[in-house]
């Protein structure tokens, strides 16, 4: 008994120091993976928003810079209202209009095509509703710039170059909103599509009175994932867009360098970063915005 | 409302028959209670009168009017479910007066309607409030206030008291039966709890396996039952059954078996199960002529009455005692009043009259 007694201090003791040790030590690794990464991540936000504030003369001799420069109301103002690219004929505040509407319009037809798609499959006795659904999964295997030519080919037949149509349309098909969606409908109790059946709903009804309602945390969910994608979308916007009035703020950041670079001057790197910027604003914004409602939406916790 | 069911059947793709040829008529104003273990087929029905579930064969009638083919929304239903199923971003007024929006009331009628409904179910304080915020009772009350306030001709429960506590079970019953009876209203209640039946049913219907095993008021059930299977099913605790014809090894189970056979007199058609009702057992300290040695192996105390477990034969006998002294010996003698008594064939299952 007695040798227990003396014998428990001594384990703990023992026990306690290497534990707090050993404790110390992984928390100072995990907060240095932890910093160095969101270094890694924030750093070239960082030096685009610095270098973006010196003149180009400045940034071509020196490159990237990490101080704050005084050429900041100057690039700014001339990357959002000065006319550029070949035409002269488009501004900062154009494309950022163009990508905006891009962004919006692409977010919303997916999400209006993938609830109908996932609506349809899930509630409805389709025949071959499962292979229709692996069907447009498979189309994940098949991206944008898989069928890239034969995309353009038809765009360009409908006459739908230069417009927002040709823009947006081709792009909002979607597999993964539909196999969200479809999750979700799937977990969705059967008894309320029931009970609204009893009180007189029939299948619109039902989708817009109550299911489209019941979605919303999935919807804003989707328009952030989408909208953001919807706006750094460049390879198509390139493809089908020649008049300048519709360029996307993404590409236009590429064309003022160019543009600038023909004429023998200095690129207006300022400029470009300047836009940059810009560029990154509106889907950081959304994200901020949308992921307030997003923890309402949560905190509710209906259904 | 009358509602008559005529050989109504149900058969799944599978070919499995779920509900085998039905026959019923529901009188006006009657809480008919459809009881049974799970998948006895008793939701199945209930689903094919509400028309969630079409009906493979037979004819369904609500009032003079066939509804085979009627569409949910007009066959003049309100169904309550076990969930509730409530309509989660809709405040309880929404919900409740979603049902007669849709059938293109007028707002202002909604409102009173609404206020109505809510004013019989104590709800008026929560109208505005959304299902989420609401306790357990509360949104089985929005559930039910869905149903009144389209007054419809049949209501329709899908075990609604299964997501409460036992507590608020037992209360939200009473309230039902109270509404049911107040409004009149025809109605079919589906449950697995024998309790639950008992106590709300104008008229039961006991299930098992798709069929029908008996149809009765409660009282009729519990002293009347026509199988085996209510026999076992109805009652807590439910019914002994001493089986007569099981084969038994030891010694002892041997001679009580021979025992019970010949205290039943029971020599001409051995191929029976003899029941009797735990509260229906007699017992005493000593033997006679005409009893049974018995040894209790546990008791269960339940304050009004205790429950005493033990072997017949090695069939678990159970007898209930509601007297306030407790059994001063594990070794007691039982004896079985005459009246008490049922028989059951083995083979069909069926009662034997006496």
């Amino acid at each position: 008994m007695t040798d227990m007694t003396s014998e428990n201090p001594v384990i703990l003791s023992s026990k306690e120091k290497p534990k707090a040790k050993k404790l110390k030590l992984s928390s100072i690794i995990d907060h240095s993976i932890l910093i160095i990464g969101s270094l890694f991540m924030l750093m070239p936000v960082l030096m685009a928003f610095t270098t973006s504030t010196h003149d180009h003369v400045t940034i071509h001799k020196e490159g990237l810079m990490l101080s704050i420069g005084d050429q900041f109301a100057e690039n700014y103002g001339a990357a959002m209202f000065e006319k550029g690219g070949f035409t002269e004929t488009v501004d900062g505040l154009t494309m950022l209009m163009n990508s905006l509407i891009l962004g919006i319009g692409f977010a919303v037809g997916k999400i209006v095509i993938s609830v109908l798609a996932a609506y349809a499959i899930v509630y409805f006795r389709l025949k071959f509703a499962t292979l229709a659904f692996w069907i447009i999964f498979t189309t994940l295997l098949l991206p944008l710039e898989v069928r890239i030519l034969p995309s353009y080919e038809v765009v360009h037949s409908f006459g739908l170059s230069n417009t927002y149509t040709g823009l947006i349309l081709p792009l909002i098909a979607s597999a993964t909103g539909t196999f969200y969606f479809r999750q979700f409908f799937m977990s969705v109790p059967d008894e309320l599509v029931e009970a609204a059946k009893i009180d007189g709903a029939g299948p619109f009804k039902f989708l817009i009175d109550i299911l489209v309602p019941i979605s919303k945390t999935m919807v804003a969910a989707i328009f952030i994932i989408m909208f953001v994608f919807g706006w750094n979308q460049y390879l198509w916007p390139a493809l089908i867009t020649t008049d300048e009035t519709m360029f996307t703020i993404i590409r236009g950041i590429r064309q003022i360098i160019l543009a600038y670079a023909e004429g023998n001057n200095i690129p207006e790197h300022g400029q470009a970063m300047a836009l940059a910027v810009i560029a990154v604003l509106p889907p950081v914004l959304i994200v901020v915005f949308f992921q307030s409602w997003f923890v309402k939406g949560l905190v509710e916790s209906e259904k | 409302m009358q509602v008559t069911l005529k050989n109504i059947t149900k058969t799944y793709g599978n070919n499995v028959q779920a509900v085998k040829p039905v026959n019923l008529e529901i009188n006006q104003g009657e809480l008919i209670v459809l009881v049974g273990p799970s998948g006895c087929g008793k939701s199945t029905i209930l689903r094919m009168v509400a028309g969630l579930e079409d009906i493979t064969g037979g004819e369904l009638y609500i009032g003079d009017r066939q509804v085979n083919h009627v569409d949910p929304a007009d066959r003049d239903i309100a169904m309550v479910f076990q969930n509730y199923a409530l309509y989660p971003h809709m405040s309880v007024a929404q919900n409740m007066g979603y049902g007669l929006k849709n059938r293109g009331v007028t707002k202002d009628e909604i409102t009173q309607k609404v206020r109505d409904a809510a004013d019989i179910l104590n709800l008026s304080e929560f109208l505005d409030r959304k299902p989420s915020q609401l306790s357990g009772g509360q949104r089985q009350r929005v559930a039910m206030g869905r149903a009144i306030v389209r007054n419809p001709s049949l209501f329709l429960f899908d075990e609604p008291l299964s997501n409460l506590d036992a507590k608020l079970r037992n209360q939200m019953r009473i309230e039902i039966k109270k509404l049911q009876r107040r409004l009149g209203v025809t109605s079919i209640y589906v449950t697995h709890d024998q309790v639950e039946a008992m106590t709300l049913a104008d008229r039961i219907v006991v299930l098992n396996g798709g069929v029908v095993e008996q149809v009765g008021t409660p009282s009729e059930i519990y002293n009347n039952p026509a199988s085996l299977f209510v026999a076992s099913f109805m009652g807590s605790p439910p019914m002994n059954l001493i089986n007569l014809a099981k084969p038994v090894t030891h010694k002892n189970d041997k001679n009580e078996l021979k025992l019970v056979n010949k205290l039943f007199g029971s020599q001409d058609h051995n191929n029976i199960q003899i029941g009797i009702r735990p509260e229906k057992v007699q017992y005493t300290y000593d033997a006679s002529e005409n009893s049974l040695p018995f040894t209790i192996d546990y008791t269960e105390e339940l304050g009004a009455s205790r429950l005493m477990h033990g072997k017949i034969a090695d069939q678990s006998f159970i007898l209930s005692d509601t007297s306030e002294t407790e059994v001063k010996s594990n070794n007691i003698h039982l004896s079985f009043p005459a009246e008490a008594l049922y028989k059951f064939d083995n083979e069909t299952g069926r009662k034997i009259e006496l």
